[in-house]
């Protein structure tokens, strides 16, 4: 029988799907994999000093730089891999760019303000070898790009090892599949219609992997009469025009969200570079036209859970 | 609108990206893939197997030199029982028929060895089936086995049991088993060509691997393997000839043999050509004075449209058997006898190339797996490590054709 177990973490609600006919295993698989996300949450959080992140960042400017553990790592790795393949466009180091962009404000920064931000900007002038990273003056990286569907995807782990095979997580609309119904058959995963918050337009079946989605229409905004994504090209400091959502399904939610967030800043051409990469996704530009849908089924489903 | 160039190179980050988040302790792919299979599969293949004729040199003058073809069916099915184990069953069905090698006579004139082919007389069916049920811990799993094989002249039965345990966050993996099968022989008109008319013969085969993930794009595996086989070892369709009675006799083996085995497997995945290096080694040893080296090399070439190109070559070589001659002086003290050409030295190159389509929620929104497969074997005396004196004119060169349709459900 299938449980929920609604929380909150990373500043979104979140979900726990699982199957079980135990309801005290499943409730301690439920614990535990929501532990997993509070301590990824803790160690990577922006807004702790405490946590790993800050050190890094804190670190800016010194010689030697700090040194990380092993999942910080794999995490930096990562990071590096998504870098080299988007040309430059997935930037864990881009963040800096929120201090002259205000979305809220729909003001338009000077262009010269944004230039002196891009100095701070550029994963290649980060020295990241043999276990340590060194930060320039100034600079620093964050995780938001990947760190909620990391999480999703050790969660959705944290439950296999508890004995649950069929369920899924749900961080804020970045889903990673435990596995499909007990039946066997795939969650069915809608995509809602980013301008009719409640109609799903599309829905996507997945039995393993994960789920993530790019961008969002509340955070569009127009500048000049032209509508752009809140999302930031850390080559031109400045918002990409082209997609407004982009939902991608991947044999990890890990994956999904780069592939996302790549395709988003590759703006028109995002929904062409995705269908090369041959997975199931869907783009919806910033006229609300759905611009590339591969892999996805039109109806009603069941089990359905929307999130775009 | 598409950009062909965009589309390699999304493929190639899809790659890369995708080995990168496999490196991370504790994402969920080096656990998952540990379990029990998730969804039922069903692979069937054909394949035509066809043997070159023998050489006219090395034959019977006049006589007809058509060897074996085999026409195979062989399907799988795999599928999840409960959440912690599976069962997969295999089955072929094949059909032989042609000529096999009979016995080797020196050539009347100049003493040069000729084969004598059985005649195409073959024309048999076999068929086999195994079953294996593997049960998955969090840490390891444990799988057993059972399977037969009937033809009309040979029955054969074995068992099986192996285990599995991971380390090092499933880094390193350790693999055992062992195997028993227990064959029957009842050869065709035994009265009337000098046959045995029933044999039988037993054997215990063990095995201990380790498997290592070595980075994120490589990793090794090295099996060690011991066989042991008692009971009646020599082919009842072959004879040896004795030039000091003028003669054949019955092919003749020793009744045990022990072999070895050493198996390396190395995997190394290039990201930036979105392929994979197959490098493959194997030598075997055992005690009928036997050796050979194997080294498979295959490169699994991905290119878009969810294709794979795999060509592949293999370089073979063996020693002969202690006991093995082509032609006999006189009988030897032992008694064994064999001109087998599989008992003799020689060497054998095997080229193949194999295409697989994917093609994903179609029809019937299942997965499907196309592939077709090629591959030439040659033998030669003359391609072996050693220096060769006289060559087994049945040595054996083929071809196959293959033809794959698996599913998903």
């Amino acid at each position: 029988m299938l449980h929920r177990f609604p929380f909150s973490a990373m500043a979104s609600p979140c979900e726990l799907q699982l199957y079980g006919d135990d309801e005290a295993a499943v409730a301690e698989a439920a614990r535990a994999a929501i532990a997993e996300v509070e301590r990824i949450e803790r160690k990577y959080s922006r807004y702790r000093d405490d946590s790993v992140l800050s050190a890094i960042n804190h670190s800016a400017g010194e010689p030697d730089g700090v040194a990380v553990d092993d999942e910080t790592a794999g995490l930096l790795d990562y990071a590096t891999t998504a870098f080299e393949q988007s040309d430059g466009l997935f930037d864990i180091s881009s963040g800096v760019l929120r201090e002259v962009w205000d979305f809220r404000s729909g003001r338009v920064p000077e262009r010269a303000a944004v230039e002196r931000v891009l100095e701070r900007v550029g994963w290649q002038r980060v020295r990241w070898q043999d276990g340590r990273i060194r930060l320039a003056p100034g600079m620093q990286i964050d995780f938001g790009g990947f760190g909620k569907e990391y999480a999703a995807d050790r969660a959705a782990t944290v439950c296999h090892e508890h004995g649950v095979s069929a369920g899924l997580v749900d961080l804020g609309g970045d889903i990673s599949i435990v596995g499909p119904h007990p039946d066997g058959s795939p969650w069915k995963v809608g995509i809602r219609d980013p301008r009719a918050r409640d109609d799903a337009i599309a829905w996507i079946p997945v039995a393993h992997g994960g789920v993530a989605t790019s961008g969002d229409d509340q955070r569009c905004m127009v500048i000049e009469g032209r509508r752009y994504a809140h999302i930031l090209d850390p080559r031109t400091g400045w918002p990409v025009s082209g997609l407004a959502s982009v939902s991608v399904v991947a044999p990890h939610c890990l994956l999904a969200g780069t592939a996302s967030t790549i395709a988003m800043l590759r703006g028109e051409e995002g929904a062409d570079w995705l269908d090369g990469l041959g997975l199931p996704s869907l783009c919806v530009d910033t006229e609300g036209r759905v611009r590339g849908a591969r892999g996805l089924r039109r109806g009603e489903g069941r089990g359905v859970t929307t999130h775009a | 609108m598409k950009h062909p160039k965009d589309t390699k190179r999304a493929e190639g980050a899809l790659g890369a990206l995708t080995a990168s988040a496999m490196a991370l302790p504790g994402l969920a792919p080096a656990a998952l893939a540990d379990g029990p299979v998730e969804e039922t599969s069903w692979d069937n293949e054909y394949s035509y197997y066809r043997e070159d004729g023998l050489r006219p040199s090395k034959g019977v003058p006049g006589a007809d030199n058509d060897r074996m073809e085999i026409h195979s069916y062989q399907f799988r099915v795999a599928t999840p029982v409960g959440e912690r184990s599976d069962l997969t069953v295999n089955g072929t069905y094949e059909s032989l028929s042609g000529a096999s090698p009979w016995f080797v006579l020196p050539d009347p004139v100049d003493g040069t060895p000729i084969q004598v082919m059985s005649g195409s007389t073959i024309d048999e069916k076999r068929g086999d089936m195994l079953a294996t049920g593997a049960y998955y811990f969090d840490q390891g799993s444990i799988n057993a086995s059972g399977g037969f094989s009937i033809e009309t002249d040979y029955y054969s039965g074995n068992i099986g049991l192996g285990a599995e345990r991971s380390f090092n966050d499933k880094n390193t993996t350790l693999s055992i088993g062992a195997s028993a099968s227990f064959d029957w022989i009842r050869p065709t008109d035994c009265n009337e060509f000098d046959r045995i008319c029933s044999e039988d013969k037993q054997s215990v085969n063990a095995f201990a691997g380790i498997s290592q993930i070595l980075t994120r794009h490589s990793a090794i595996q090295s099996t060690l393997g011991f066989g042991y086989s008692d009971g009646f070892l020599s082919d009842p369709y072959k004879r040896a000839y004795i030039d000091s009675i003028g003669s054949t006799i019955r092919d003749s083996r020793p009744d045990d043999r022990k072999q070895f085995t050493w198996t390396t497997k190395y995997r190394h995945h290039v990201s930036g050509f979105n392929g994979t290096a197959h490098i493959d080694y194997k030598l075997y040893v055992d005690d009928w004075g036997i050796n050979s080296h194997t080294l498979d090399l295959a490169w699994y070439q991905s290119i878009p449209w969810q294709v794979q190109i795999v060509p592949s070559f293999r370089y073979y070589s063996q020693s002969q058997a202690d006991f093995y001659e082509v032609l006999y002086q006189t009988p030897r003290n032992d008694g064994n006898a064999s001109s087998d050409f599989r008992l003799s030295p020689y060497g054998a190159i095997t080229y193949g190339l194999k295409l697989t389509k994917d093609v994903e929620d179609w029809p019937g929104h299942l997965d499907w797996q196309f592939a077709l497969s090629y591959e030439r074997y040659e033998s030669d005396s003359g391609l072996a490590f050693q220096s060769v004196d006289v060559e087994n004119p049945g040595l054996v060169s083929f071809r196959i054709f293959a033809a794959r349709i698996s599913v998903k459900f």
